[in-house]
């Protein structure tokens, strides 16, 4: 792909002050899925294609085709130069090259095991054995379990020598039960909605490590079925890291999102409490919080080396003691809002143009065990696994649930608890944050569905928490 | 995962011409059931867009940019009970077509090598053919600059997005099934800004840009802004009476589509309306909704190769009719199918009531106006509870009049309640509201719904 892009861009006109950047993406994903035994879906599919961009006075313009002729891409190519041109007698802010450095290089995911030493047949009785594996009794209504992996392949080059490839490898298994008993409907999962997603291959499918989840599923579920309402009040709130993966998401990296801060995404996914001239002053939560954006960690669903402009990417404190440092912004954005930033210009597929997004978020270890943690807290909840999510506009005041919870009394766990949820402030929320657990607490997790933008785009982010506790956090049950 | 493609072979793209894409769709689909064997079955759909995006932020241009795209779906199916999907970028004709043909068989076929039939797997069974071509005038994207920001005012702050252009969907069966729906049409979805930070919400779409509508639109939004620049209400939580307009209506009916009217939740014991089912819970007798089709915003036909019928009463003055029914759920649960596909609304229609849209604040009295709702979520999806905030041009109204913007509010509250118990009326006029979702493709849809008055609205935040 590397020849044709470069022949093609050998052939254009490009004028001294002009700019031009091929990005070819192409998605190969594979989804098998199985509901109470029996195959629901037994799909392969790929997207594939390129954008062209080009930067004429200032302003760049794209023009994305699947069809990757020469001819098409020529063609793609003159339609972006006359958006480009169309656009900079309006533009917002006038772009250079600086906007696209020249970056080379290769990052390939880290792959222990390759997943192509399994058939389809293997795979299907896999995900047949996991959900009878979790119908353990008639409560259990329904069992569902999936897996999808998804191979990504980037080239990019561009008139001022750019040119690097990136290919991802990433699994995803998802696993669901639904159980019903005296009324009570409950559902449980492996860690909540495809939290369990990682870059790499086989080595995350073990059947071992997958029976263990399905079994956990299947023993919580019937907890929860006999289980009490999560009480209201005023309390010790514990979050697992499944559920942390939610909070940081949420209320950290939408936050520091350097495009909403400047106002792009009013109109969509809305802007932030956070302003400008809070880089560098505001003490964002308790000392006792860092938090990182990390390309870096091998298996994290989001690591890359560069991301879809060319910037090198690096790990960087977003927060640290408490202390806001650095907005999730990308060279355009650093551009207009004069505040560091992290390489984070990045585009869900070849047919969107790339915006700021998070990457890996990740919430570094603290120092206390787990059994410490819980055993210094009288009265609390702890809560696992995220499965209700709202926030305002500006990422202020949140509500999330949660699948699976806990009473702390005395120092201990206790009861389990149903229907979970709580809500708060954010600017409030992280300064309540009273331990953070040590580094055997840690869970690294991902999502492919981070929802945002103009065109909309969904793409992959990863995060990675400790065990954490906040004091005075308002929680309570389902309906009465 | 090695799929067939034809990379670097000049195809239907460049030009995006829609008679080409038929020509080069039936040439596949006719190869492709033409190289079935006996006992095997095949549906072919096709999605095709050509879009103009203009992105726009502070007045001005963030990201200008075309979109060509044309994805194939072949789904695979063998009288043993065997099935497969695959999803391809279409991009060749001619020779190469015929080659893609046999290769993309090849790949179905050995992708469904030792894997276990599927009992709820329809075969394609009925003959039908439809061909809808909604043809329309669009900006031409090197116009929509100068068309959608040349004549802003001073202080105008306009965030948003234009999408224009065609879009197509098609949908093929060996059994002899074709349809075809094509569509120009375009949206701004915008807001206008001030600089406390308050806003108003708008659109315009439709298959005709007329820039009088589109001016007069924005003149609108304009007008509504004045009343946010006052200073913001700060409400304790609590129970209050509120209007809702038509786009916050239709926020709370997205929820209907999170897996409450599926029948599949339903026979699984995973959606609210298990209680209506039930004869637990009821609705108003002032909610009434079909799924219609006629509205023209969404093709009858769904990828899995069902046909809808024109209209699908779902409530009716309150009674709960029927759910969302696929052709799997009927396999597995012996419903009988609807014809609807994926068991989400593409096209709800709530009926009107008896209350002008003018008369809404003397209606309301005192309480809140809610022009727009923001991230709904189920805060306990089995009693239909939702969680989600106020956002944009909300409103204090004390006596009937707008006093002005409130600072946003975060409710919790039953769908029972909101169509139930506590419905105090429903407009007389219904807006339009475009499916403005553009994740992956620009998404085919729109609803029609009409504003509702709601007592002892619950907020918690």
């Amino acid at each position: 792909m590397e020849q044709r892009l470069k022949k093609v861009l050998s052939q254009l006109s490009i004028g001294p002050a002009d700019w031009v950047g091929l990005r070819y993406h192409r998605e190969n994903s594979r989804v098998r899925e199985v509901r109470d035994g029996h195959p629901e879906t037994n799909r392969s599919s790929e997207r594939s294609g390129v954008m062209v961009e080009w930067m004429s006075d200032g302003q760049f313009g794209y023009a994305a085709t699947p069809d990757l002729g020469e001819a098409s891409l020529l063609s793609a190519a003159l339609r972006a130069r006359t958006q480009a041109q169309a656009a900079a007698r309006r533009a917002l802010y006038r772009f250079g090259t600086a906007q696209r450095p020249p970056s080379v290089g290769r990052y390939g995911s880290q792959v222990k095991s390759p997943l192509s030493t399994l058939s389809d047949a293997d795979y299907f009785e896999m995900l047949v054995a996991l959900t009878q594996r979790m119908r353990t009794s008639d409560a259990v209504i329904t069992a569902h379990a999936q897996l999808e992996h998804v191979a990504v392949e980037t080239c990019y080059v561009s008139s001022n020598g750019a040119h690097f490839e990136q290919d991802l490898s990433l699994v995803t298994v998802a696993m669901e039960a639904v159980g019903q008993k005296n009324g009570v409907v409950q559902k449980r999962s492996n860690h909540g909605l495809s939290a369990y997603s990682y870059q790499g291959g086989g080595e995350f499918i073990l059947r071992n490590t997958l029976n263990e989840q399905a079994d956990k599923v299947a023993r919580h579920l019937h907890e929860l079925l006999d289980a009490d309402e999560c009480p209201s009040e005023t309390t010790h709130l514990v979050l697992a890291p499944d559920q942390m993966m939610l909070q940081i998401h949420e209320s950290i990296g939408h936050p520091l999102e350097l495009d909403r801060i400047l106002g792009d995404e009013r109109n969509y996914a809305g802007s932030s409490f956070v302003k400008l001239e809070d880089f560098g002053q505001l003490q964002y939560g308790s000392e006792l919080l860092n938090v990182t954006f990390d390309p870096s960690v091998a298996h994290e669903f989001a690591s890359y080396a560069f991301d879809d402009v060319g910037q090198p990417a690096k790990r960087e404190y977003l927060i640290e003691k408490g202390l806001l440092k650095r907005g999730l912004g990308s060279l355009e954005s650093q551009a207009r809002a004069g505040v560091p930033g992290v390489a984070n210009q990045r585009a869900s597929s070849w047919n969107r143009p790339p915006i700021d997004r998070m990457a890996n978020i990740n919430v570094e270890p603290g120092t206390i065990s787990f059994e410490k943690m819980i055993a210094g807290i009288e009265r609390g909840v702890y809560m696992e696994s995220n499965k209700s999510w709202s926030i305002d506009d500006y990422r202020n005041k949140f509500q999330f649930g949660c699948e699976y919870a806990q009473l702390i009394e005395n120092g201990k766990l206790t009861r389990v608890l149903r229907n979970p949820n709580y809500r708060g402030v954010t600017a409030e929320f992280w300064k309540k944050l009273v331990a953070v657990g040590d580094a055997n607490t840690l869970g690294v997790f991902g999502t492919p569905y981070c929802g945002k933008g103009e065109p909309n785009q969904s793409i992959r982010v990863g995060h990675a928490s400790p065990v954490c506790a906040f004091a005075d956090v308002e929680v309570f049950g389902g309906a009465q | 995962m090695n799929h067939p493609t034809n990379h670097g072979v000049a195809g239907p793209m460049n030009g995006f011409s829609e008679e080409l894409l038929s020509e080069n769709f039936s040439n596949f689909f006719e190869g492709f059931f033409a190289g079935l064997a006996k006992g095997e079955h095949a549906r072919v759909s096709l999605a095709a867009e050509n879009t103009h995006f203009l992105r726009m932020s502070r007045g001005a241009v963030r990201q200008n940019g075309v979109v060509q795209d044309a994805q194939l779906q072949i789904q695979f199916l063998t009288d043993a009970g065997s099935t497969t999907e695959i999803t391809l970028p279409f991009v060749c004709s001619g020779d190469a077509l015929k080659a893609f043909v046999a290769g993309t068989l090849d790949t179905a076929r050995r992708q469904m090598t030792g894997v276990p039939a599927d009992p709820y797997a329809n075969k394609p069974s009925t003959r039908s053919t439809s061909r809808v071509a909604h043809a329309g005038k669009i900006l031409a994207p090197e116009e929509a600059v100068d068309a959608l920001l040349g004549q802003q005012k001073p202080g105008d702050d306009l965030v948003g997005i234009y999408a224009g252009g065609k879009t197509i969907s098609a949908l093929a069966d060996s059994a002899g099934m074709q349809h075809w729906f094509s569509s120009d049409s375009f949206f701004v979805d915008y807001s206008l800004w001030l600089k406390n930070g308050r806003a108003i919400k708008s659109s315009y779409a439709g298959r005709q840009w007329q820039q009088a509508d589109y001016l007069e639109s924005l003149n609108q939004a304009r007008a509504n802004l004045e009343l946010m620049s006052r200073e913001p209400r700060v409400l304790k939580p609590g129970n209050y009476r509120v209007f809702l307009a038509p786009s916050a209506t239709s926020e709370l009916l997205g929820m209907f589509s999170w897996g409450a009217l599926a029948e599949g939740s339903i026979q699984r014991n995973e959606s609210p309306f298990c209680a209506l089912r039930r004869g637990e819970k009821s609705f108003s007798s002032k909610f009434s909704l079909n799924e219609n089709f006629a509205l023209g915003f969404a093709p009858r036909f769904s990828d899995d190769g069902e046909l809808a019928p024109e209209c699908i009463s779902l409530f009716e003055n309150g009674r709960f009719v029927q759910a969302l029914v696929s052709a799997r759920t009927q396999k597995e649960f012996g419903v009988p199918s609807n014809g609807v596909g994926s068991e989400r609304l593409r096209t709800p229609d709530m009926a009107t009531g008896d209350l002008p849209l003018s008369e809404a604040f003397k209606a309301l009295g005192t309480g809140l106006y809610l022009s727009d709702l923001h991230y709904l979520n189920w805060s306990d999806a089995i009693q239909g509870r939702v969680t989600g905030m106020t956002r944009y041009g909300c409103l204090w109204v004390e006596n009937g009049v707008p006093v002005g913007p409130i600072v946003d509010m975060r409710f919790d509250e039953t769908l029972f309640r909101c169509f139930g118990s506590e419905l105090a009326d429903v407009t007389c006029e219904a807006h339009v509201i475009p499916e403005t979702t553009t994740y992956v493709r620009r998404a085919l849809g729109g609803a029609r719904v009409p504003g509702m008055l709601v007592n002892n609205f619950q907020f918690t935040l």
